[in-house]
């Protein structure tokens, strides 16, 4: 079921939470989620212009050094993070969805 | 699968991407993929490339999406938006059944009035050509012809009309001659103007002309496509050909020259294979009949006029100025007329098919808006059950309007997939019309399925018909009150509001019903008044055989008759046999003649005979009463001593008796018929004696009673050309051999026509018992759909006051008690509706009254059994889904 501002779908919910816990990339959230890619992605680009998580690019030089393109990351706007702390208020669940990511 | 060709992949899929997003969409992918291939491998890579098409796809819409809502509405529908219409099967396949049937039905009539009424005819100014003869009211006659030269007087003082020209009112037979073959063609009597009103130009060669009127007999004919094609191979020399033909075989064979081809599809008047200029034909006409030409053209009426409107004028005001020159001319005269009938061509070609088609389509119509009401009722129905889903729903966001727009797609996807459903539906409908074509229809054959506005009609009606069916549930659904639905606990939110429309819809269905079987139960009394309608002879196992020997010495021709009627009566399974000059119902054609009674002789334009009416006058064999069951009443039948030489007689129908004698024995009066036989040298007419009175016959119709005048054929220059055979058993042995017989007889016999009359008699009623079963599928149809309707009331009434119910049987509610309660609003909507139904049937009855036989549009009899069928069936559904609120227990009330 898809949604508009303020109320969230689960997905657009989990993929809030997970950048909440420092899953950044796509990848990473489609792993900590187990949605797929084809949900994820589409669901980033909707939060995205809802204006609840912003996006950049991570520096060529850490990309350089691994030698890859470099990888798009996302984050959560004020406006995510507020709608977030209103879903975690009246869903006290959503919180203990996913671990913390351990490092970045 | 390696990590370039996943490359090339993610290239591929961002063509799909919007340009200004093209290269940063890659990059971001082509990021991802680099890494999950090095941290999870391959599989994973390629597991997450299989998202990066829908995300392609989903950039694309979310910029498409920012222009139309529409577009984003649709491009946001999942399979799960759906899964209420799989979940609820029964539902969703009734409503599918429900469109492909009405779709269907109703494509299929339009498909037929497509072809037999909307589709030009192929004549200049279709709209403003008209169809005229004169009626005589005075003698009960609806129907007489117009005479060549009347038409003159009209074309010279009406206003209202640009050109006017004559056609034979029934096609006249004509033999092709080649060599020893002859062909029966059909040939239409018709004057020069006759082509200029229709403004059709000849596919080949020139039209008729002024001067191919001149002469005492004629000279040129055009002929249609289609015997060009049959008959001359369509060959290109056909103008200017000259062929040979035969009027009649006492007539010598002519030659005619052809001057035309008509093109294809031109059939006016219908059936009509040869057109032949008409004053040259009564010229020759009179010179054998030994009477002034100029007379004949003035007098003799056997055409109907063609006309062509002005512009401006109407077709009431043409009938008037006619009428108003005939008068004057025809005041006193033998064949007066009391009006002039003026019918726009169209509906004198459709003729009874056009009511019957439209009562069709009206009933088909109503069929569609009931199933679209019936549809919308059980998608409400559902969406009530469901509604706690959909408070849910609402409440975690689901946009209202997105809610109420899936509504109405529900409605166009349950349409759409009847649409397909209907398509064979409508195949069935339309070979069987067609097959079975029980109506003289033009042009029915040429029904077809696939043509544009047939499917135009089809594509439209299903559109209709899908969001007519969403409306309502759509409107139930954007009242929904979430908060009031969740906190309530009630397991269905129907607002009093919605209460209310499901009642009225419920209702419509029920009134429908009534009407339309009303409608049925009217063509029934019809039906039966038909059935019951004396035709005055007995049909079943009567066959009827049409022939006609080569010779034109009336002598010859009685010995033929004569041997072939004894060879008959000898044959295993005939028990009797006789001949006529003209069959019973066979048609509007016929010799029409005015007695003169005893005491009315003289020839002035006033002599008193020229008062009487007209009689339809048939020569028959001595056996004929007995062979048909004609019961003779007074007098004697003809007997073989009746001939040339002998006392004229005549024997009369009883209503004949009753109109030229009246209070006064027919038997042994005296009258003169014309068409009487020479004999001696004699050529005046001899005073005839009625020696029997027999009883009705219906010559021309079956709603066409006349009064009969009979004369044996040895006395009369009719030539009897029917043969009427009575077979209790299978008819085939014995057409086989009565052909057989005559063409040892005369081996250039015309065999013609062969029918037996039960089913001459069956076709004459076939309209009525058309119309009567059509409308009795769809008012059975619409009852079982009101019914459906009323069972969903009273469950929707269960559903509502579960607990209600729960705790007034926790109080000592008796089952019957539960059961009044939850019938309550059922009954009032029944009760209601029929009430309605009824004055509806009212005016549709008007409507049809012109096509009901023997009954009245306001028959009680009709009203009531249609009302006791809607009455009993609602009654009953109700009760039985009654029977659920009976059951309810105590602990229903403290469920849910």
């Amino acid at each position: 079921m898809p949604v508009s501002n303020p109320t969230l779908s689960y997905t657009g919910l989990f993929i809030l939470q997970a950048l909440a816990q420092g899953y950044r990339f796509g990848f990473d959230i489609m792993e900590v989620t187990g949605l797929p890619s084809g949900t994820i992605y589409p669901a980033l680009r909707r939060l995205e212009a809802l204006e609840l998580v912003t996006s950049d690019w991570e520096t060529d030089l850490k990309a350089r050094k691994e030698g890859r393109p470099r990888r798009r990351y996302y984050e959560l706007t004020a406006a995510g993070k507020r709608q977030l702390a209103e879903a975690q208020a009246r869903f006290h669940a959503v919180q203990r969805l996913f671990p913390k990511r351990s490092t970045t | 699968m390696s990590l370039p060709f996943l490359r090339c992949l993610l290239a591929a899929f961002a063509r799909v991407v919007p340009t200004s997003e093209r290269v940063r969409w890659r990059e971001e992918w082509l990021g991802e993929l680099e890494h999950v291939a090095r941290k999870r491998g391959s599989r994973a890579a390629i597991r997450m490339v299989t998202g990066a098409l829908p995300d392609a796809f989903a950039f694309r819409q979310a910029r498409a999406g920012q222009a139309r809502p529409a577009y984003r509405f649709i491009s946001s529908l999942s399979w799960l938006d759906f899964k209420p219409l799989v979940r609820n099967r029964r539902i969703s396949l009734i409503a599918i059944a429900l469109f492909a049937v009405t779709i269907g039905v109703t494509t299929a009539i339009y498909a037929v009035i497509e072809a037999v009424m909307l589709r030009p005819i192929g004549m200049r100014a279709e709209d403003r050509t008209v169809v005229i003869w004169q009626r005589d009211d005075a003698r009960s006659t609806p129907v007489v012809e117009a005479a060549h030269g009347e038409v003159d007087a009209w074309r010279r003082n009406a206003r209202s009309v640009e050109a006017l020209g004559v056609f034979s009112s029934v096609n006249w037979s004509l033999s092709l001659v080649d060599g020893d073959s002859h062909t029966r063609l059909a040939y239409a009597a018709v004057s020069a103007p006759f082509f200029e009103v229709a403004g059709v130009p000849a596919a080949r060669g020139r039209l008729l002309n002024s001067l191919d009127e001149v002469g005492n007999e004629p000279r040129v004919a055009v002929i249609s496509d289609e015997l060009w094609r049959q008959r001359f191979g369509a060959s290109s020399r056909i103008v200017g050909a000259v062929i040979r033909v035969q009027e009649d075989v006492e007539l010598p064979v002519r030659s005619i020259e052809v001057v035309g081809v008509m093109p294809p599809g031109f059939d006016f008047p219908r059936g009509a294979q040869i057109w032949v200029p008409a004053a040259p034909s009564l010229r020759a006409f009179a010179q054998r009949a030994r009477q002034d030409a100029g007379d004949v053209l003035a007098n003799l009426r056997v055409f109907y006029v063609l006309g062509r409107l002005r512009q401006d004028a109407l077709v009431a005001q043409l009938a008037e100025e006619l009428s108003a020159i005939s008068r004057p001319a025809q005041r006193g005269s033998a064949g007066g007329v009391s009006s002039v009938v003026v019918t726009p061509v169209d509906a004198y070609l459709q003729g009874p098919a056009r009511p019957v088609l439209w009562t069709m389509l009206g009933g088909a119509v109503l069929m569609v808006l009931l199933a679209c009401s019936s549809v919308a009722g059980l998608q409400v129905f559902r969406a009530a059950t469901e509604d706690h889903a959909l408070a849910v729903q609402m409440a975690l966001g689901a946009e209202r309007q997105r809610l109420i727009a899936r509504a109405l797609l529900e409605g166009v996807l349950l349409a759409g997939a009847g649409f397909i459903g209907a398509l064979a539906m409508a195949w069935f409908v339309t070979t069987w019309l067609v097959s079975t074509a029980p109506l003289d229809v033009p042009r029915l054959a040429t029904t077809r399925l696939t043509n544009w506005p047939v499917a135009l009609f089809m594509v439209t009606l299903t559109a209709m018909v899908g969001v007519l069916a969403g409306v309502w549930p759509a409107v139930f659904v954007g009242r929904i009150d979430a908060g009031r639905t969740l906190t309530s606990g009630a397991r269905t939110v129907m607002h009093p509001r919605e209460r209310r429309l499901q009642r009225v819809v419920v209702g419509w269905q029920v009134a429908v019903a009534v009407v339309l079987l009303a409608g049925a139960a009217l063509f029934v009394r019809s039906v039966q008044a038909l059935d019951r309608t004396d035709v005055g002879f007995r049909a079943e196992g009567l066959l009827s055989m049409e022939l006609e020997p080569s010779w034109k010495e009336l002598e010859r021709w009685d010995v033929f008759y004569d041997v072939l009627l004894s060879r008959s009566r000898e044959l295993s399974g005939v028990t009797d046999a006789g001949a006529v000059y003209l069959r019973p119902l066979s048609g509007p054609i016929g010799n029409d003649t005015i007695p003169v009674l005893a005491g009315q002789e003289g020839l002035g334009e006033n002599a008193p005979w020229r008062r009487n009416p007209r009689a339809n006058t048939e020569a028959i064999t001595p056996g004929y009463f007995r062979t048909l069951g004609i019961p003779l009443q007074a007098g004697r039948d003809f007997a073989a001593t009746d001939v040339a030489a002998a006392p004229n007689v005549v024997i009369v129908s009883a209503s004949a008796a009753a109109r030229y004698w009246p209070g006064q024995d027919a038997i042994g009066q005296r009258l003169v018929v014309a068409t009487q036989r020479a004999h001696g040298g004699r050529e005046q007419l001899r005073w005839q004696t009625v020696v029997g009175v027999v009883g009705d016959v219906r010559y021309r119709g079956l709603l066409d009673p006349r009064l009969d005048i009979y004369l044996p054929a040895a006395q009369s220059t009719m030539r009897v050309k029917h043969l009427l055979v009575r077979t209790p058993g299978p008819a085939e042995p014995v057409i086989a051999r009565v052909h057989a017989i005559a063409r040892e007889l005369d081996a250039g016999v015309h065999l013609g026509e062969v029918v037996l009359m039960s089913d001459a008699l069956g076709r004459e009623s076939a309209p009525w018992r058309f119309a009567m079963r059509v409308l009795s599928f769809f008012g059975g149809l619409a009852a079982v759909l009101a019914t459906i309707g009323l069972i969903g009331i009273v469950w929707l009434v269960v559903a509502i006051q579960r607990r209600e119910l729960g705790v007034r049987a926790a109080l000592g509610a008796t089952p019957n008690q539960l059961r009044r309660h939850t019938l309550t609003d059922a009954l009032w909507t029944i009760s209601a509706a029929t009430v309605i139904g009824i004055l509806g049937a009212l005016g549709v009855g008007r409507l049809l009254a012109g096509f009901l036989v023997g009954t009245s549009a306001h028959d009680p009899l009709s009203l009531a059994g249609a009302a006791a069928v809607a009455l009993c069936t609602g009654g009953i559904g109700s009760l039985l889904a009654a029977q659920g609120a009976a059951r309810t227990s105590p602990a229903d009330a403290l469920r849910d």
